[in-house]
Parts: structure tokens; C-alpha cells; sequence
């Protein structure tokens, strides 16, 4: 008697204790829909974030129409003598020299907030000739960048040639510097032979100029980019230092480089 | 680690147990976890503000990686996402039971997702791997994978 008792007690709590059982286990196996529903959503915005940055840096190196800041660059360089990697009245008492990248991003930054400033009150003035010193370390579309602004370089462009590939500079190392995009660049500054240009790349004027700015740069113990190394036209600068980028960080110590010179 | 899985097991035995060890020794290894990339995010947020020089560096894949156009997203810095994100994951193991747990596995895996994200950026857009980023991005998957077992482990109710 007791004994189908304890036996119905048993059978009764087995029974329990399954469906307690099989609720925990539908109750996890929900769980793991939902967490694997969190990690699918998280794998599609994934995608979705690779293809929009993919498909951003290509808009920039196939875009058409007019090139971004010709009439600006130009402009800003109208009138003003360029020879080589200089721009300004060789005579100028200063001269100030950029260790830039076509690349970064920052020596963008300074051509299109600072350096107008500087060309406008200094270089149109003949108070200061600015040399660009081309350093190509980001990567192959920095190389590729220096080099056709060496060989604008050739018929006295380069300055006009950088500030644009400034203005449309593409996404890092995507191979936006194209034959393409350089024709387009080059297209939009008047007077630059764009067949001789992209030709003129390779020359040997252009190797020299390459590897006399990176044993320049290490000589100033620059390793960054842009650098800037002040001093009087002819004579060995310093390195001026610049923490954020304005006007002030580069007017500064030009004026006072001024008034030493007289 | 043989600690925690003979925890589990008990516990998987007796049901949830009113302290639940082995639970508490998963949310120990996140907040360690935590710490760590609170400690990341918050040197790489710092280096960002303290504006070691807008430039771009010669050597040092960090610095490029800091200084390129990706290390920003709408003019917030990544790293201060990931600050932010960290602070975020921190919270939810203050929240006790099941939806601590819960919320704790969903922003692990967004901050997964975003990890690999910025690594894809580092290999493939920007070609510079920085140290710190890559510590960030494995403490964050370690979290996630304890976040998950966490979540999955205790009957939700």
C-alpha cells in the first residue's frame, strides 16, 4: 500500500521534474535564437558597413566633372614664380620647406586651412619661397602622388598640381591615384602638359628629388608629416614645431625669422 | 578554468542555485576584461585629445592608424567609442540576474562587430596595424565569448 504510494510520489516527481526539464531546455533554446538572432543582425550591419566604405573609396577615384578646388588652386598660385619643387621669388629673405605626403590626411588639412593664408601674406609679398620636400611613407598611392607632383614639377606646377591632389585626395592606400585620376587633376591646371607630365614620373630628376627629401627628413629627425623647417634662403633652417594646425603655429616664427633677416 | 566547468556542472545538477558560483567567476573574468579595455579605450582616447600633433607619423602603425580619416566617425573619435562602449558593457555587470546578463551578450556583440570592423579598416583601407587597437579587438571578442556563455548558461525566467 504505502509502497504504490511512494511509487505514484516517484512517478509523479520524474514526471515533474521532465517537464521542468524540457521548459528549461525550450526556454534555452529561445535564448539561443535570440542571441543568434543579436549575432546575425550584427554580421549584416558588418557587411553593410564594409561595402559602404568600399564603395565610398571607389566614388572618389571614377568621380567625372569638374575637379574639386581648380579654381582655388589656381588662384591661389596665379602670378606666382614656380620652379621645380619652389614656389615664390627665389630672392625671397625665407624660405620655408614642407615634409609632406600627398597622402596624409593632415598636409591636406594645412594646405586647405593654413597654407592660403601663408602663400596670400608671405610668399605673393616675396617675403618667403616655399619648397615642398616629398615624402612618400603611407604608402604605394603616396609614391605614385609624389611622383606626378615631382613631374608637374618640370613645368613649374607642382604647387598648383599638390594642393589639388589635396582637395580630392581619396581614400588611404586605395589606389586612388590613378593614371586616371592624375590626367583629371592635371587637366584642371592650365598650361600643364599632362602627356609630359605622366611621362616625366620615372626621370631620373625626379628619383633625385625623391631620396634628397628623405635624407633631408632624417637629417631634421622629422617622422611625421607635415613638417615644416624654417631658415633664411640658402642656409640651413630649424624645425618648426606645430601642435595644431593653425596660422598662428606658422606666422608666428615666420615674423620673427623676419625681423632677424631685416 | 576546471573550476568553473565543475561549478557549472553542480549547478546544472542541483538547478540555479540561490549564489551561483560559476556565474559570479564569468562576471569576475568580464570585469577583468573590462578593466582592460577601459584601459585601452581610455589611453588611445587620450592620446586622441592630448593631440599628439595633428600629423601623420613616419613609423608606427598606431599613429597612422590614429591619424588617418577613419579615426573618426561624424567627428567622434573612435576611440572614444570604444570608451564609451566599455563604460556600456562595465554597466550591465553592475545589473543583476538575467537581463544584466542579457544586455551585457548584445553589446558585446555590437562591440564585436565593430572591432572587426575597424581591424578590416586597419588591414585593408589603411594598411597599418596598431597594437593597441588589436588588444581592444581580442579583449572584445574574449568578452563576448563570456558574455555569451553567461547568457546562455542560466535558465533565463
Amino acid at each position: 500500500m504505502s509502497s504504490r504510494i511512494a511509487q505514484r510520489e516517484q512517478r509523479r516527481a520524474e514526471r515533474e521534474a521532465q517537464e521542468q526539464a524540457s521548459l528549461a531546455q525550450q526556454r534555452r533554446r529561445r535564448r539561443m535564437w535570440l542571441l543568434l538572432g543579436g549575432a546575425g543582425v550584427a554580421v549584416a550591419i558588418l557587411a553593410i558597413a564594409i561595402a559602404v566604405s568600399q564603395s565610398g573609396s571607389k566614388k572618389s577615384t571614377s568621380a567625372k566633372g569638374p575637379v574639386d578646388g581648380a579654381a582655388e588652386s589656381n588662384a591661389l598660385f596665379a602670378g606666382i614664380p614656380q620652379r621645380g619643387t619652389a614656389v615664390g621669388d627665389p630672392k625671397a629673405p625665407l624660405t620655408l620647406q614642407e615634409f609632406a605626403d600627398a597622402q596624409c590626411p593632415f598636409c591636406a588639412q594645412y594646405a586647405t586651412d593654413v597654407m592660403p593664408e601663408i602663400v596670400k601674406r608671405y610668399v605673393r609679398t616675396g617675403k618667403v619661397r616655399m619648397v615642398f620636400q616629398p615624402l612618400a611613407f603611407i604608402g604605394e598611392d603616396s609614391v605614385r602622388g609624389a611622383r606626378a607632383a615631382l613631374a608637374a614639377g618640370d613645368q613649374g606646377k607642382l604647387w598648383t598640381f599638390l594642393d589639388l591632389i589635396y582637395h580630392n585626395q581619396g581614400a588611404e592606400n586605395s589606389g586612388y591615384m590613378s593614371d586616371g585620376f592624375l590626367r583629371r587633376i592635371g587637366a584642371a591646371i592650365p598650361g600643364l602638359d599632362v602627356a609630359r607630365m605622366l611621362g616625366a614620373r620615372n626621370a631620373p630628376t625626379v628619383d633625385q628629388a625623391l631620396s634628397t627629401a628623405s635624407t633631408q627628413a632624417s637629417g631634421f629627425g622629422i617622422d611625421s608629416t607635415p613638417s615644416f623647417v624654417l631658415g633664411p634662403t640658402g642656409k640651413p633652417g630649424v624645425e618648426l614645431t606645430v601642435n595644431q594646425l593653425t596660422v598662428e603655429e606658422l606666422t608666428g616664427p615666420i615674423d620673427a625669422a623676419l625681423k632677424k633677416v631685416g | 578554468m576546471s573550476d568553473v566547468a565543475e561549478a557549472t556542472a553542480t549547478v546544472a545538477r542541483v538547478g540555479a542555485a540561490p549564489v551561483d558560483r560559476a556565474d559570479a567567476r564569468l562576471r569576475a573574468a568580464m570585469v577583468a576584461l573590462t578593466a582592460i579595455g577601459l584601459g585601452i579605450a581610455g589611453y588611445l582616447t587620450y592620446i586622441h585629445y592630448a593631440g599628439i600633433a595633428p600629423v601623420c607619423a613616419i613609423n608606427g602603425g598606431c599613429e597612422k592608424v590614429q591619424s588617418s580619416r577613419y579615426a573618426e566617425i561624424v567627428g567622434v573619435p573612435v576611440a572614444l567609442i570604444g570608451l564609451l562602449g566599455y563604460t556600456a558593457i562595465g554597466a550591465t555587470l553592475l545589473v543583476p540576474g538575467d537581463r544584466g546578463r542579457l544586455a551585457g551578450a548584445f553589446l558585446t556583440l555590437g562591440g564585436l562587430a565593430f572591432s572587426l570592423y575597424l581591424t578590416y579598416l586597419e588591414l585593408f583601407q589603411i594598411k597599418a596595424i596598431c597594437q593597441w587597437c588589436v588588444g581592444s579587438a581580442v579583449v572584445m571578442t574574449a568578452l563576448t565569448a563570456l558574455a555569451f556563455r553567461r547568457a546562455l548558461r542560466v535558465d533565463p525566467d
